[in-house]
């Protein structure tokens, strides 16, 4: 079976963004980093379970994934032509993060997903729409390449296509309003409470735990660059 | 006989541990942790036991301490016997502060001389993934407060989640009960 190369990593040079909920509402710096071109697929994901058995569907522990993982693959390591180039999902924070580790990645931060996704090349206004576009579209049974997804100024494929994408501090996306249940700063405000595509992705992140297997929830990985 | 029980106990006690974890127990985390003398420590180290574990950081002043006070009380409301099994592990959530010399001040300052209680620092990175197990979420922010759900998790002896109590101000009978009840 013919799997095309999607391992391209593509270099982010720091900036600073301002992040949804922040306090104080300043813009956050976010040093250099490489990211991942295009979303993992499912060809990319299948060569890491032939050489990792313990990710396989049918072995994967309960403590890692719930009992959709990998639910759209007809087996352990059967994947269609079809499916071979769309983007993997079904997969859990922690088989992410296990793919990224075995390709000597990570998985990307918040801080740096959103700034690399921020770089649209389009106005405000614009980006906006095109994004609430995406997210407003029913979401389809069968995902197209990853390689199909445009590219943003930056370089990076599909940041606001396809599926939503994992982060590694996933859990670090929470409000807490509720003092009695949260220890050390008070509750964090919206820093720009129009931007409704931003809070979308904030509370999408803060309703997941971390075995959740979903259907429209892939990932990319992230690298840092070197000393 | 009564040392045959102890004998069968202890034996018990090791096959538990030396078997492989349950697929659902925190005990599959391979993650390496350090007490306040330096000493490493895997979760599966303290299989055997019933666990309560909570996450905190030495240098939190609000919410931790609170949180440390009423798992003491929930300790001393206990009866001897699930006492003498139950483990309390404290884990820190600020990997670049807590060293062990810092775990040491926090036991002193919080009075925490018992041996059943467990202090531990770890990598960022395990301290992100076991968050992340016990749907624990805690965000640092530029002061180096770091703001996190407070609460408390009980595991059996196998490292299965029992109990998640998210408010330890409210009622920990739930907490107290699972011991009681794991406490063999």
């Amino acid at each position: 079976m013919f799997i095309t190369a999607t391992l391209a990593l593509v270099l982010i040079p720091g900036g600073s963004y301002v992040p949804f909920f922040a306090k104080p509402p300043v813009p956050v710096a976010v040093g250099a980093f490489f990211l991942d071109e295009f979303q993992v697929t499912n060809g990319d994901y299948l060569q890491f379970v032939a050489q990792a058995p313990e990710w396989r569907r049918s072995r994967a522990k309960r403590a890692f994934v719930e009992r959709d993982y990998l639910t759209s693959w007809a087996g352990d390591t059967d994947v269609t032509a079809e499916q071979i180039d769309g983007p993997v999902t079904n997969v859990s924070w922690f088989a992410a993060r296990a793919y990224c580790r075995s390709q000597g990645k990570r998985l990307p931060t918040t801080d740096e997903w959103e700034f690399a996704a921020g770089q649209t090349g389009l106005s405000a206004e614009a980006s906006k729409d095109a994004i609430l576009a995406w997210y407003g579209r029913p979401s389809r049974v069968k995902l197209a390449p990853v390689k199909s997804a445009p590219a943003n100024a930056a370089g990076i494929h599909g940041m606001h296509a396809l599926v939503w994408e994992w982060v590694d501090d996933f859990n670090s996306s929470f409000v807490g309003s509720d003092e009695r249940f949260v220890c050390g700063a008070g509750a964090s405000e919206a820093t720009d409470a129009r931007d409704y595509a931003a809070f979308m992705r904030f509370a999408f992140r803060s309703s997941l735990k971390a075995p959740y297997t979903i259907k429209d929830l892939g990932f990319r990985c992230a690298k840092d660059p070197p000393p | 006989m009564t040392n045959l029980r102890h004998l069968l106990f202890g034996l018990a006690t090791l096959l538990l541990a030396g078997a492989a974890p349950d697929e659902r127990s925190a005990f599959n985390l391979a993650s390496i942790w350090q007490d306040q003398d330096g000493r490493a420590l895997k979760l599966a180290d303290l299989a055997g036991q019933p666990l309560v574990v909570t996450m905190f950081y030495a240098s939190c002043k609000t919410v931790c301490p609170l949180t440390v006070q009423q798992l003491q009380k929930i300790d001393r409301g206990l009866t001897d016997k699930a006492r003498r099994q139950v483990r309390f592990v404290l884990v820190s959530l600020d990997a670049s502060h807590d060293t062990p010399a810092r775990l040491r001040d926090f036991r002193k300052a919080q009075h925490i001389d018992a041996t059943n209680w467990v202090v531990v620092t770890g990598k960022a990175d395990a301290v992100r993934e076991l968050a992340a197990f016990l749907d624990v979420k805690f965000k640092a922010d530029a002061g180096g407060e770091i703001a996190h759900s407070a609460g408390a998790f009980v595991l059996d002896q196998g490292g299965v989640l029992q109990v998640g109590e998210p408010d330890l101000n409210g009622d920990s009978r739930s907490i107290s009960a699972a011991l009681e009840r794991l406490a063999r």
